[in-house]
């Protein structure tokens, strides 16, 4: 049993929350290059998409459980090289960095859309942000706590106004369930990483996960599972309702099938007002670990005692990108930019680093053995 | 050290009293809050081309529209609003329900610019979100096409996808200065009408919203809108519009939206007559309760067709006859029940013999071909448009009577 008074330590059950809560918040514009490229096959690129970054994540975990007790923003200069080391983590912090600004203008896309017409993108932008760093700027016990009650009291009510809209739901519009483009369905998993980005925290937060008797990897595992049970959801209602070329269109087809319903015989109307509100509680919990993340991350590698000073230091620099990005153009842009800088650094740089990490310590051992 | 602690104390104040001044700014109200009696409810919009109706009121020609460049003025919007307080005769400009609404209207070369055009007679901002009908006249739906039309209400964001689409071969503006029986706002009547009797076959209002012909468009589908009439001061759902694609092709009655409904078993309740053989003239009268329809394609090399396999169920409802039969007649039971599916398939026939040599399909057809053939369709799919009129459609039905109501 975890012990719930010590506030910078976490159960593997926390972690499958922070990590679930992660990938599940911020989703709201990234669900058309994977429908554009899987077509009706994009159900079964969003699985390929959460085996890969699952098998991503265990590498991550599995580099993480060569240093114990140590985040991978402590190990990696050290075991890379100081320049090299840190480059890596400056890669982690830039991805975030990038999803989060996208995720940021993306909630508030969607807010002025569907709310608040006439306010500015800023002022959305602005207020989201203060409630963040606000969270942020607290100890990471407060912050798990938080995430914790966002996750029970946000995520159940979400979950059912979106399944509501199964009252439109034509199961004929998702067939056929096979597609013939199989290099379709493979491309569209690639670029489900939008989807499942998030995972990529277990480099700083293993160290502090109790080591009891569910392995981090199988709490890891619980999360994705969640999370793609979600994902898949929505495939099967954006298409379902909508058809595929219609969620295709539709620029927030989440919103837009929750629009289509009207529960008969209740006083409940304009459901998508709900549903955003809910979902921006999720969008709040997702930012605020990212800005977390990325705050605690350069504290350690910069070898200050606490992650405060870089949260007041990337909130502005997180505002600009957010703001710069609504141009739609660019905001497309940058949800492109989004997707290569998280394949880089999660199936490019990060299964580079495990193997020279194994290499060089079967070096150091078989150079030990042959000492002896 | 004292003086150190105090200095601290007020450095806390300072940041608290800032913190909570900047709490303010975010908690005083929304940025763009407008209350709602400054709000303009549209409820219905009706749509016609820019120079109908304007003459039918003195002064209106002269005032609506408004100086602007090319491109000409397409659209005459009339926006039928809710009033606030209580109801009014005799307003100056009717906008049904009593004296419960008034309209304003406007003109433009975009539907945009007609709402601008339309706020200069209006004291408050039209706000859409509550808005439950869309009335498109024939006139401008044949000259412009679907496409256009709907282009603005599918992309606005303050539009709602559950709105109901109809058509009128007349004037659309008219529609809404019609009071209904039941005292309710026109817009608010008809959205109504489509809702809460989906189970009338006769009425083609199932998925006949704004969100339904998105879908058809994004897909280039063919689409129904429900057509609808003003008759003696007031108004009926009567018949349909067909549409291939954003193409407005004509009108159908009942019995083609009745085939057309058990072809795509959406109704949920239908009364089904047939003549009494043993009594010409008498009417026998079967209450569907529960319908499956299989829709199955075949493909053998280049020729396509349909199974339809329809089960249904109900219960013998009304017997026009003067002599009493006897219900539960093994003999009458059977041709009951046949003379029930003849009934349902001469329909569907009916409906296929007038939507095939149209080349018009909402069936399920296409879709089914290309859900459960993917690989005939690819094949197939640029010569669709003409193997459709001439694909065989095999019905069968099934028709299990389960009852005789309370007398036998």
């Amino acid at each position: 049993m975890a012990n719930l008074e010590v506030k910078t330590r976490m159960s593997p059950l926390q972690l499958a929350i922070v990590i679930a809560i992660l990938m599940m918040g911020i989703s709201g514009h990234v669900m058309e290059p994977i429908m554009e490229a899987g077509g009706h096959g994009t159900w079964l690129a969003v699985l390929a998409g959460a085996a890969l970054f699952y098998g991503a994540a265990w590498l991550m975990i599995k580099l993480g459980e060569l240093f114990p007790d140590e985040s991978f923003a402590e190990y990696l200069p050290r075991v890379l090289g100081r320049w090299p080391g840190g480059a890596v983590v400056w890669l982690f912090v830039f991805a975030t960095f990038l999803w989060s600004g996208f995720a940021l203008q993306g909630v508030s896309r969607e807010i002025t859309f569907f709310m608040f017409d006439r306010t500015p993108f800023e002022v959305v932008e602005a207020g989201m942000l203060l409630v963040c760093v606000y969270c942020c700027l607290q100890d990471w016990g407060t912050i798990l706590r938080v995430i914790q009650f966002v996750f029970i009291t946000a995520l159940p009510p979400w979950l059912f106004l979106l399944a509501v809209s199964l009252l439109r739901f034509r199961f004929i519009n998702l067939l056929p369930l096979w597609p013939e483009d199989a290099a379709g369905v493979a491309a569209g998993a690639l670029h489900c990483w939008n989807l499942f980005q998030g995972y990529e925290c277990v480099l700083l937060l293993l160290p502090l996960v109790y080591r009891g008797n569910v392995r981090p990897a199988k709490a890891v595992a619980g999360a994705f599972a969640l999370a793609t049970g979600v994902f898949l959801l929505r495939v099967v209602l954006d298409i379902g309702v909508l058809t595929l070329e219609g969620a295709k269109n539709s620029s927030f087809p989440m919103l837009t099938i929750v629009r289509t319903v009207e529960i008969p015989g209740t006083f409940l109307e304009r459901l998508d007002t709900y549903f955003l509100a809910f979902w921006m509680q999720g969008i709040f919990a997702s930012l605020t670990l990212a800005l977390y993340m990325m705050a605690q991350s350069l504290a350690l590698l910069y070898r200050f005692a606490d992650h405060r000073p870089f949260v007041l230091a990337l909130a502005p620099a997180l505002f600009i990108l957010g703001d710069a990005a609504h141009h739609v153009r660019v905001f497309e842009w940058l949800r492109t930019a989004t997707e290569w800088s998280g394949l880089a650094f999660s199936l490019g740089v990060m299964p580079l680093v495990y193997a020279l990490v194994l290499w060089r310590r079967r070096s150091r051992d078989a150079g030990q053995g042959k000492g002896t | 050290m004292p003086d150190r602690a105090k200095g601290r104390r007020r450095g806390r104040r300072a940041v608290l009293a800032a913190v909570l001044a900047a709490v303010c700014l975010l908690t005083a109200g929304c940025w763009d809050r407008v209350e709602i009696q400054d709000r303009a409810f549209v409820l219905a919009v009706a749509v016609d081309v820019a120079e109908e109706g304007a003459d039918r009121e003195p002064g209106r020609a002269r005032v609506e529209g408004y100086a602007h460049a090319a491109p000409a003025d397409r659209y005459r919007l009339t926006f039928q609003v809710l009033r606030f307080g209580e109801a009014k005769d005799g307003q100056d400009r009717k906008g049904g329900g009593g004296g419960r609404t008034f309209l304003v209207t406007g003109r433009g070369p975009a539907m945009l610019e007609a709402v601008r055009d339309a706020l200069g007679e209006s004291s408050k901002g039209l706000w859409f979100e509550n808005m439950q009908v869309l009335i498109l006249s024939q006139k401008v739906a044949e000259r412009h096409g679907l496409a256009p039309l709907l282009d603005f209400f599918r992309r606005d964001g303050e539009m709602r996808g559950r709105a109901q689409l109809y058509i009128t071969p007349g004037e659309a503006a008219k529609l809404l200065e019609i009071a209904p029986p039941s005292g309710e706002p026109g817009g608010v009547f008809l959205a109504n009408v489509a809702r809460r009797n989906p189970k009338d076959i006769h009425l083609p209002t199932v998925r006949t919203d704004i969100s339904a012909a998105s879908m058809a468009l994004d897909n280039k589908a063919d689409m129904i809108i429900p057509a609808l009439e003003a008759a003696g001061g007031t108004m009926k759902v009567k018949g349909t519009a067909l549409f291939k694609g954003d193409k407005f092709l004509g009108y159908q009655d009942e019995y083609f939206i009745r085939g057309a409904r058990f072809i795509r078993a959406n109704e949920k309740s239908v009364a089904i007559s047939f003549e009494c053989k043993a009594h010409p003239g008498s009417a026998v009268t079967f209450e569907l309760f529960r319908h499956q329809t299989v829709l199955t394609p075949h493909v053998e090399g280049d020729r396509v067709r349909f199974t339809l396999d329809i089960a249904m169920r109900g219960n013998l409802d009304e017997i026009q006859c003067r002599h009493q039969h006897d219900t539960l007649d093994a003999e009458y039971f059977e041709k009951a029940q046949k003379l029930v599916a003849a009934e349902v398939e001469r329909s569907i026939r009916h409906t296929l013999a007038i939507a095939q040599p149209l080349g018009w399909e909402m069936f399920f057809f296409k879709q089914s071909l290309r859900a459960y053939k993917p690989g005939d369709w690819e094949r197939l799919k640029d010569r669709w448009e003409e193997i459709y009129p001439t694909v065989p459609v095999e019905v069968k039905v099934r028709v299990s009577i389960i009852g005789v109501g309370e007398h036998k």
